[in-house]
């Protein structure tokens, strides 16, 4: 199959708004492809990816490699195309300028196929060691040199990751039940239960409904983890669970899905991303306090700061982040696992056992001590002894509650009633950055005040619910400048628009009706919190969210909370 | 035994790997009872390498049976740089796949390299039109290369009847490197018309690097069309790149 199809297909999708339309394309490509090993891929490259998040791989290629390689393969200045950005706002268009452009010839050459873009890639993202970079610049080389320029556009694209398609996850799932004539209820729970979208594909076209209902929990491969909503206070969260409920610590750390086949051993963060390699010393106790052979167990990773008390979670995320000097790492920032959840174990899937039972597995299978724990937890009915519960939690330095249902399944993805998490002040929303503004005076040079999108899963587009300007140091704006300048789509006056790539915490007073914002509500007094790198955009707050927070807020204000 | 191959002066043979490996990663080395060639482009298919050593040569050639070996080249180059100019290079294979490299000077080394699998390049050199042919001294084209590479990352050859000139244009500034039947590094020249072609510098520097000042290269082009450079090894042997052009925006 050719990559002109691809982007061919990029192009339409790039054109229309329509959700249903894109839908469509997105099926109807899907059809066309008839290899198994291609249909695994494609899925990523329509969502802009190569590799999905959990994978390891990744291409390491930044802009400037970008340049490098595409003046090598036309013989077009890497000066040039730098400086054609201003006008055309975007790399992937220069680059397809660049391409036009093209002086250098070559022999023999040869269309490019998805296949070969695919395997490309691949190459790219395992080389590395001395000399990688030189490498990686011949293989990109390679695939421009045989680029149209309408190609080269979506191969930029996708090597910086910044596809703007508009395909999310949800759009993918539709189109995929559409392309194969299955169910969407199946196409949802098989993905829920692998994460892996090319995975999915293959089994819609070949094995139909019935394979898919068939997909089953696979060691190594992540699930969509179960979420919890929010409850006014612990009294209520009660009385939701139906008079009894388990409550445990809600720690102040990452959660992490910890899979082990014997000796290997796979911990993936909330955002199921691989990040194994940073907690060695997690790993390995891993392997000696887990009893199973197979297992996937479910905790929190907690920094444990002076006397054993929890530090804030973004410790837990300079762990993760750290690629070099990890042993220096695991001595500043020593780590604690608080398990809480089992979802199979030595061939047995155990979402579909009820939580109570699931508690009771866990608890057989862990060997505590060496830092790797149980989540503190009680079993109750008395609103009393929650309470009391409650308050040794938060004095103890830990977030608040999860309430948990008795007798809940895992509902893998979901974000229901039936795990309910308590904490003391109106939550905070994690907003994705969608514009901002130049500063004034002392602050000209840095963007200063930021436009904050909720997400819509329905249009896979983020809604604006304010603008945050304060909360940031002067050292936090500079930060921010450098992250969101090359995220910059359009500038006009001192506004920018931005693409919807980075998440922030956002404290604020109160949720407002407001008819300023598409969304129709605005955040009072928005205060910025933290940097939360552990969250993809689609993982930020939905707009649906920010409804639900504003009815619980006013139904505290008539007392009823 | 498939093979084992005699070449007096192992130093040469090094050179002649280590330029052939500032193009290409790995290649895959055709051993027949007429000679031993190579034939592989670089990734972004620019440049295209020929190589052939017949059994003249070589101060002994026994081949027992037709054989391609696939080597990474940047191995191969590594050991070969290990030799002294003295040395006698042996390279010999068994039954197994590894090849023997044997240095013999006042030590014998041997060192085993393992063979990998190279797809062949199955094409045929083309046979271009070319309307200008130099002979010129490594020298030259190594100092006209560097010095085209303070101003831009093209390098022009333009050629009349009595004169071969090289010329690169940056924005701001230039370079010229004019030859003549009077200069020293200009030992032949037939141009049937006045041709100009543009190179690209990066692979220019790339297939110069590894010839030496005093060796007679031959340069044949045409108006925008490839570059062939033709390096003699031991007169009778032939070291060919062919490079695309770049044409004028």
């Amino acid at each position: 199959m050719l990559y002109k199809d691809l982007a061919e297909l990029y192009k339409r999708l790039e054109k229309t708004t329509l959700k249903t339309l894109k839908t469509r394309l997105v099926a109807e490509f899907l059809r066309e492809v008839d290899k198994p090993d291609i249909l695994e891929i494609v899925p990523y490259l329509i969502l802009g990816k190569v590799f999905p998040d959990w994978d390891e791989r990744e291409l390491g290629v930044g802009e400037k490699l970008l340049i490098r390689a595409v003046s090598m393969a036309t013989g077009i200045e890497g000066s040039w195309i730098e400086n054609s950005v201003k006008d055309t706002g975007d790399l992937g268009e220069s680059v397809a300028l660049a391409l036009q452009k093209r002086r250098q010839k070559s022999f023999f050459g040869q269309p490019l196929t998805i296949k070969r873009v695919y395997t490309t890639f691949v190459k790219i993202a395992e080389t590395q060691g001395a000399g990688s970079q030189d490498r990686k610049l011949k293989y990109l080389a390679n695939i421009f040199m045989d680029a149209t320029p309408e190609e080269g556009k979506y191969l930029a694209r996708t090597i910086l990751g910044q596809m703007r398609t508009g395909v999310a996850e949800g759009l993918l799932r539709d189109a995929i039940a559409q392309a194969f004539s299955v169910k969407v209820e199946l196409v949802e729970r098989a993905y829920m239960l692998t994460t892996d979208f090319g995975y999915v594909a293959k089994v819609a076209k070949f094995e139909g409904n019935e394979g898919l209902s068939k997909v089953e929990i696979q060691v190594g491969k992540p699930i969509k983890p179960m979420l919890a909503q929010m409850a006014t206070n612990v009294r209520d969260a009660l009385v939701e669970m139906g008079g009894e409920a388990e409550f445990e610590i809600k720690y102040d750390g990452a959660r992490v899905q910890v899979h082990k086949d014997g000796d290997r051993i796979i911990i993936y963060s909330r955002r199921l991303e691989n990040v194994t390699k940073s907690i060695p010393e997690v790993v390995e106790r891993i392997k000696k306090h887990l009893k199973p052979e197979k297992v996937i167990v479910e905790g929190e990773l907690v920094a444990i700061g002076e006397g054993g008390r929890p530090r804030p979670f973004q410790y837990v995320l300079r762990r993760f982040r750290r690629k070099y000097n990890i042993k220096e790492m695991i001595e500043k920032i020593p780590l604690e696992l608080n398990l809480f959840d089992i979802l199979y174990v030595d061939g047995e899937n155990m979402i579909d056992t009820i939580f109570i039972e699931r508690r009771k597995r866990l608890e057989s299978v862990v060997n505590q001590g060496d830092g790797v724990k149980l989540a503190e937890n009680i079993i109750t009915k008395s609103p009393e002894e929650a309470e009391a519960f409650y308050r040794k939690a938060l004095a103890m330095g830990h977030e608040g509650l999860m309430a948990k249902r008795l007798d809940a399944t895992y509902e893998p993805g979901n974000r229901g009633k039936k795990w309910l998490k308590i904490k003391p002040t109106m939550e905070n929303l994690d907003l994705v950055i969608i514009g901002a503004e130049w500063g004034e005076g002392r602050r000209a040079h840095v963007l200063s005040s930021f436009l904050l999108g909720a997400y819509d899963p329905e249009k896979g587009d983020f809604v604006p619910v304010g603008k945050v300007g304060s909360g940031f140091t002067d050292e936090d704006l500079i930060e921010f400048t450098k992250m969101l300048k090359p995220l910059i789509r359009e500038e006009k006056g001192k506004e920018v628009k931005i693409e919807p790539k980075v998440v922030i915490e956002i404290a604020y007073q109160e949720i407002q009706k407001s008819p300023k914002y598409e969304s129709g509500y605005a955040l009072r007094f928005p205060r910025y919190v933290a940097l939360r790198e552990d969250k993809s955009p689609e993982d930020a707050d939905t707009i649906e969210r920010v409804a639900q927070l504003y009815e619980l807020q006013e139904r505290m204000k008539a007392g009823k909370g | 035994m498939p093979f084992e191959i005699v070449f007096d002066g192992a130093k040469d043979f090094a050179d002649l790997i280590a330029t052939a490996s500032n193009l290409i990663d790995e290649a895959a080395f055709k051993v027949t009872e007429d000679g031993i060639s190579m034939r592989a482009m670089d990734p972004s298919r620019v440049v295209l390498i020929d190589l052939n050593l017949p059994t003249s040569i070589f101060s002994k050639y026994d081949v027992e049976s037709e054989e391609t070996i696939g080597v990474n080249m940047d191995h191969f180059k590594k050991i070969l740089k290990r030799s002294k100019s003295k040395d006698t290079l042996v390279l010999r294979k068994g039954e197994e796949n590894f090849l023997d490299i044997i240095l013999q000077g006042t030590a014998t080394r041997k060192f085993r390299l393992p063979l990998i699998d190279v797809e062949e390049l199955e094409l045929e050199l083309p046979e271009l039109p070319f309307t200008a042919k130099a002979v010129v001294l490594g020298e030259v084209l190594k100092e006209a290369v560097k010095d085209a590479s303070l101003v831009s990352d093209s390098l022009k050859f333009i050629a009349t009847p009595n004169e071969l000139m090289l010329k690169a244009e940056g924005e701001t500034q230039e370079v010229e490197i004019k030859l003549t039947l009077e200069d020293e590094g200009l030992l032949d020249l037939e141009v049937q018309e006045e041709t100009k072609s543009a190179y690209g510098i990066s692979y220019l520097a790339d297939m110069v690097k590894g010839i030496g000042k005093a060796d007679e290269v031959i340069v044949q082009f045409g108006n925008e069309m490839p570059l062939q450079m033709d390096y003699p090894i031991r007169d009778e042997g032939r070291l060919t790149f062919l490079l695309a052009p770049r044409v004028e925006e």
